[in-house]
C-alpha cells in the first residue's frame, strides 16, 4: 500500500505560500502523492488550478483530486482540457483525477446547477470525458450509492472512498471490487482511501476544531469524523495497517492543522511502522 | 422560536428536549391525545450500535436509559422443539411506558409545554408556530393534511400479526415457529423485563384465513396464541393491549417537509418490527432534526432540507433490510418443515447475519451448524476463470476447486463482446485435463466493444464494429449501436449456433454447461420487460419471452449429455423489471426444457440497473428459485470466499455458488 499526503487547501487560516513549501517538502518523501479536495462553498483553494501550480514545484510524486465535483465544472470538453493540461504539465503517470457529485447542496446552489441533476450531469460527463482526457490519466469515481460504483465500472480505472474506520473502508471496497468483477472487467480495480492527521503538542483540539467545521455539512456526523481524527504515531500506524489489510492501495493522510511541522510529523510517524 | 410537535412518542419528545436544551428560550409545546401513562406495545428495543450511538451523541439521556434498560447478549431460534441460541448479538430494553415517563419528566424539567389527552386532527391550525412537527406515528394526521406535497406511499404487508405480551421469563431475544390445523405461525418475543416480554404472533394470508381470525376477539385471540403456544409459554399467560390482528403498513414519502413542517419517526417512515428500528429511528431523527437547526439558525427551510438529506440514506438502508426480513417472515411456509439447523441458520441470515459477520460472535454455533449439514462446502464451490487472467491462472483455479467455468465465450463472431474474446477451442488441451465448464453466451447489444480493460460496453470505433441483435431496437447505453430486433432467420442462426458450441463442448470434454441467459446479453433482452417491446409470440407475458430462450435451451440440451446450467438476471435491480413472480416462473420453465441448474445473477439488463453490491447481494434470488420454485440453485453475486458460501448452501439456498473473481492479495 502507497502513502499519500494531503495538501492544507482547506485549512482556515493557512498563511499565503504553505501549499506551495508543503508540497516541495512532501516531494522529498516518504509520500507517493499529494492530494486535496474540492469544495465550491468553503474557504479553500481551487483544486485545479492548485495542482497545476504543484505539478510545477514537484517531479516525483503523484497529484490526485479527491474527489472533484464534476457537475459544477461545466463541460466535459472544458473540463478534459484542464485534466489533460495538469497531466502535460506533471509529466507522464503522474495525475489521478477522482470524480463525484459530492453531498452538498450548497455548492450546487451556489454554483447555479440543480442538485437534482448531478447524477445525469455527471454520467454525460463522464462519457465524453473518457474519450477527451486520454491515456496515462488515472480516473476514480468516488461516492458511495450504487450509481457511483455503476460508473466506475463502466469507464473509470478504479474507486476513491470518503474515509471512515477500515472496517467502512473495508466493506466499501468489497463492493466496488464485487461490482468490478460483476461487470466482467479483468484486474481488480484501484481503490484510495483517505484518514486525517494531527500530531504533535497541541495539535488535537485544533484538528478535531477544522474536522468538525469543513463537516458540519453531515449534522450528527461531524463530531464522529473528529473523534477518528488520528493523533498518535500509533493511530496512524493501526489506520494504516488496518487499510492494507482491507485491500487499499493507496492512502492519503490529510493534515488538519496547516503547519509545516505537521509533514515531519507524519513522515517520522511512518517511519517508525 | 415558537415549536410545536404533534404527538408525545418518544421521537416528538425527544426532539422537544433537544430543542429546549439547545435554546431555552423556543416555547415547545407537545400536544399528545393520550394520558401520560397510557401506553401501547409493552417494550422497546435498541441494539448495542444504537445505545453506542446515542452515548456519542447525549450522555445524558443515554446515561438516564442505562439506568433503567436490561441487556441481553444472545438470539435463540426455537423449532420443533429445538434450540439454536447465538450469542454475542447484545440489545438492551426497556419497557415502553417507563421510556415515555422518562422523558416526559425530562421534557417537564426543561420547561417544554406538555398537553396530554389533546389531539389534534387539523394540523392547519398549527402553521402559525415557526416550526411544526409531525411525530403523530404511522397514522400522522400532519403527514396526511400535506398529502400533496409529502406524497407518501403505504405499502400494506402480506402477513397478520397482534401485538401481545407475557408475563414468562426470557433470557433472550427469542422466536418460536409452531404449526396447528389452520397452518404456521411465528412468535417474536422481546424481552424487556426480567418477567415482561413482548410477544408477537404472526402468521401468513392462507392460516389467517383457515383459523378465521378475522372474527377473533381481543380474548379470542390471546386464548387462541396461548393455546398454540401452550409448551413455549410454561404455564405463564399472554397479555393483551389493543391487540386486535392487522397488517404492517410500510410508510415511505418522497418528501419528509414542506416550509416549516416536518416528519419524523413513524410519521415519515417504518420499518417491519423483526429489524426492531422503530423508537431508534425516531430518536435518531430527532438528534439529526435538532443538530440542523442548530447549524442553521433562522432558516427552518434550509435546515428541514440538510435533515433529510442527512437522515434519508440511513432510513433507506433500514427500510431495505426491513424489506428482506419482512419478506423471510412473508414465505417462512417454505422453511418451515426443514430440520431446526438448517431452519435457525436460513433464518438469522435473512437480512443482517452472513457467516462472516457470525464467526467474531459466536464459532461455537456456526460449528453446530455446520455439523448438523454434514455438507463439505468446498464441494459446491465453482470458479470463474478471471476477465483478464492468463492460462495458469485458469490452471490454478481448476486444480483447487471441483469445477471451473471459463469466461463468457461467443457462440459466434456475432456473438462477440469485443474484438478479444476467446473461443471454445481455446481450451481444446484443458478441458479434458481438468474439470471445467463452458460459459456460452451471444452478446446481443452489448456486442462490438472496447475489450473491458478500457470499462464496460464503450463502443468501438463505427468501423470496426458490426451488426447487432436484441429482442427488441433498444441501445444498451446512449452511445451504444441500434440493434437489430430478431427475425424469425436469426432466431435459427442463433438456435443453431448455441447447439452447435454445445456440441462442440461435449466433444472437447467439458463436464459443465453454463447458458448465459441474463446480464442484457442476447438471450437476456428476450426475458426482461424492460428490453423485450415485442408484439409477436416473443414478446408480452412471461411464458412468450421465454419462448425463444426455452429453444435454445432446448437445442442445447440436446448435444450436451453433462451438467447444464441456465443464468439469469433474476432482477433487473431496476424498477419496471422482472417481477419475482415471472423470476419463479422462467426458473420452473428452464428445469422443465432440461437445465439441471438455475443461476441467479441479477442486474445489467440495461446500464441503468443498480445492482446494491456487497457480500452475497442477491444470494435470496436463489433461495426462492430454490425453495420457492423447487428448481436446483447456483448463486451468484458478491460471494467473496468460503465464509460466503458457507452463508449461502448451508442456509439452503442454492445447491452451489459462483465465486466472485476477486482476489484481494
Amino acid at each position: 500500500m502507497r502513502i499519500g499526503l494531503g495538501l492544507p487547501t482547506a485549512i482556515a487560516a493557512a498563511p499565503a505560500g504553505l501549499t506551495l513549501d508543503w508540497a516541495r517538502l512532501a516531494e522529498a518523501g516518504p509520500f507517493t502523492s499529494l492530494a486535496l479536495h474540492d469544495r465550491l462553498v468553503f474557504d479553500s483553494l481551487e483544486a485545479m488550478t492548485t495542482l497545476a501550480a504543484v505539478a510545477a514545484v514537484t517531479r516525483r510524486v503523484r497529484l490526485a483530486c479527491l474527489v472533484l465535483i464534476a457537475p459544477l465544472r461545466g463541460s466535459a470538453l472544458a473540463l478534459a482540457k484542464q485534466a489533460r493540461t495538469i497531466a502535460v504539465l506533471a509529466g507522464p503517470g503522474r495525475f489521478t483525477i477522482g470524480l463525484g457529485v459530492g453531498p452538498r447542496r450548497d455548492d450546487y446552489e451556489a454554483g447555479h446547477v440543480l442538485f437534482e441533476h448531478r447524477g445525469r450531469l455527471l454520467d454525460e460527463q463522464l462519457a465524453d470525458l473518457v474519450q477527451l482526457v486520454g491515456d496515462g490519466v488515472e480516473l476514480l469515481i468516488g461516492g458511495r450509492g450504487h450509481a457511483a460504483l455503476a460508473r466506475m465500472v463502466r469507464a473509470a480505472d478504479g474507486f476513491c472512498h470518503e474515509g471512515g474506520d477500515p472496517q467502512a473502508f473495508r466493506s466499501a471496497a468489497d463492493r466496488a471490487r464485487i461490482a468490478w468483477s460483476d461487470a466482467g472487467r479483468p484486474g481488480k480495480p484501484v481503490i484510495w482511501g483517505l484518514g486525517y492527521f494531527a500530531l504533535g503538542p497541541g495539535s488535537t483540539e485544533v484538528g478535531r476544531q477544522a474536522l468538525r467545521r469543513y463537516y458540519s455539512f453531515t449534522g450528527v456526523h461531524a463530531t464522529r469524523i473528529a473523534a477518528g481524527l488520528l493523533t498518535s504515531a500509533d493511530a496512524i500506524t493501526a489506520y494504516c495497517e488496518g487499510y492494507r489489510e482491507a485491500g487499499c492501495d493507496e492512502l492519503v493522510l490529510f493534515p488538519t492543522v496547516a503547519d509545516l511541522t505537521q509533514v515531519e510529523r507524519l513522515g517520522r510517524a511512518l517511519q517508525e511502522r | 422560536m415558537r415549536i410545536v410537535c404533534i404527538g408525545g412518542g418518544p421521537g416528538g419528545l425527544y426532539f422537544s428536549i433537544l430543542a429546549k436544551r439547545a435554546n431555552p428560550a423556543h416555547k415547545v409545546t407537545v400536544y399528545e391525545r393520550n394520558r401520560p401513562h397510557d401506553t401501547f406495545g409493552f417494550g422497546v428495543v435498541f441494539s448495542d450500535a444504537t445505545m453506542d450511538f446515542l452515548a456519542r451523541q447525549d450522555q445524558g439521556t443515554y446515561r438516564d436509559l442505562m439506568k433503567r434498560v436490561t441487556r441481553w447478549d444472545s438470539f435463540t431460534v426455537i423449532h420443533r422443539g429445538r434450540v439454536n441460541s447465538v450469542r454475542g448479538i447484545g440489545f438492551s430494553a426497556i419497557e415502553r411506558r417507563q421510556l415515555l415517563l422518562l422523558l416526559q419528566q425530562q421534557a417537564r424539567d426543561l420547561g417544554v409545554e406538555l398537553l396530554f389527552q389533546h389531539e389534534v386532527t387539523d394540523p392547519n391550525a398549527h402553521l402559525t408556530a415557526d416550526l411544526v412537527i409531525g411525530s403523530d406515528g404511522v397514522n400522522s394526521v400532519v403527514r396526511s393534511a400535506l398529502a400533496q406535497h409529502l406524497r407518501p406511499h403505504i405499502e400494506v404487508g402480506p402477513t397478520h400479526f397482534s401485538w401481545l405480551g407475557t408475563d414468562r421469563p426470557f433470557d433472550s431475544l427469542t422466536f418460536f415457529f409452531e404449526a396447528n390445523e389452520h397452518g404456521r405461525f411465528g412468535a417474536h418475543v422481546y424481552p424487556f423485563a426480567p418477567d415482561r416480554a413482548t410477544f408477537i404472533v404472526e402468521t401468513d394470508a392462507e392460516t389467517y384465513r383457515r383459523a378465521g381470525a378475522a372474527r377473533f376477539t381481543e380474548a379470542d385471540t390471546t386464548a387462541y396464541c396461548e393455546r398454540l403456544f401452550t409448551s413455549q409459554l410454561g404455564g405463564h399467560r399472554l397479555l393483551s393491549n389493543r391487540s386486535q390482528w392487522q397488517r404492517f403498513r410500510t410508510v415511505r414519502c418522497a418528501s419528509w417537509h414542506h416550509e416549516n413542517v416536518v416528519l419524523i419517526g413513524d410519521a415519515a417512515h417504518t420499518a417491519h418490527f423483526s429489524v426492531g428500528s422503530g423508537t431508534k429511528m425516531a430518536m435518531e431523527d430527532a438528534l439529526a432534526l435538532s443538530r440542523a437547526l442548530e447549524r442553521s439558525p433562522g432558516d427552518v427551510p434550509g435546515a428541514l432540507i440538510a435533515f433529510e438529506q442527512d437522515r434519508r440514506p440511513r432510513v433507506n438502508h433500514i427500510q431495505a433490510m426491513a424489506r428482506t426480513s419482512f419478506d423471510w417472515w412473508s414465505t417462512f411456509r417454505h422453511y418451515v418443515d426443514w430440520p431446526p439447523a438448517k431452519f435457525g441458520f436460513h433464518f438469522i441470515t435473512r437480512s443482517q447475519f452472513r457467516w462472516d459477520t457470525l464467526v467474531g460472535r459466536d464459532a461455537c454455533y456456526l460449528r453446530s451448524v455446520e455439523a448438523a449439514a454434514g455438507i463439505d462446502v468446498r464441494s459446491r464451490v465453482m470458479a470463474v476463470e478471471p476477465a483478464g487472467g492468463d492460462r495458469s491462472e485458469l490452471v490454478r483455479l481448476a486444480s483447487s476447486h471441483p469445477l471451473t467455468l471459463t469466461r463468457l465465450l461467443p457462440v459466434s463472431d456475432q456473438g462477440r463482446i469485443t474484438p478479444d474474446d476467446g473461443r471454445l477451442d481455446d481450451y481444446a488441451d484443458l478441458a479434458c485435463r481438468f474439470r471445467l465448464g463452458a460459459q456460452l453466451s451471444h452478446a446481443g447489444p452489448r456486442g462490438a466493444c472496447l475489450p473491458r480493460r478500457f470499462g464496460t460496453d464503450r463502443p468501438l470505433p463505427a468501423a470496426e464494429g458490426w451488426p447487432l441483435l436484441a429482442a427488441s431496437a433498444v441501445r444498451y447505453t446512449p452511445a451504444s449501436a441500434l440493434p437489430q430486433p430478431m427475425n424469425r432467420s436469426d432466431m435459427e442462426h442463433v438456435r443453431e449456433d448455441f447447439a452447435e458450441a454445445a456440441r462442440r463442448a461435449a466433444c472437447l470434454g467439458f463436464r459443465f454447461l453454463q447458458l448465459q441467459f441474463g446480464h442484457g446479453y442476447l438471450l437476456g433482452t428476450f426475458i426482461s420487460p424492460l428490453t423485450n417491446r415485442r408484439r409477436d409470440q416473443y414478446g408480452g407475458g412471461i411464458g412468450n419471452r421465454m419462448r425463444f430462450p426455452l429453444e435454445v435451451l432446448q437445442a442445447a440440451r440436446a448435444e450436451f449429455p453433462g451438467e447444464l446450467a441456465v443464468a439469469i438476471s433474476a432482477t433487473d435491480w431496476q424498477v419496471g423489471g422482472l417481477t419475482e413472480t415471472d423470476m419463479l416462473a422462467a426458473a420452473r420453465l428452464l428445469k422443465d426444457d432440461g437445465a439441471d441448474f438455475v443461476t441467479a445473477m441479477g442486474g445489467q439488463t440495461t446500464s441503468q440497473s443498480k445492482p446494491p453490491y456487497g457480500r452475497c447481494f442477491q444470494m435470496h434470488l436463489a433461495g426462492k428459485i430454490q425453495n420457492h420454485a423447487a428448481v436446483p440453485a447456483i448463486a451468484a453475486g458478491g460471494i467473496t470466499d468460503l465464509d460466503d458460501a458457507k452463508t449461502v448452501v448451508l442456509s439452503g439456498r442454492a445447491e452451489r455458488c459462483l465465486l466472485d473473481s476477486l482476489h484481494h492479495t
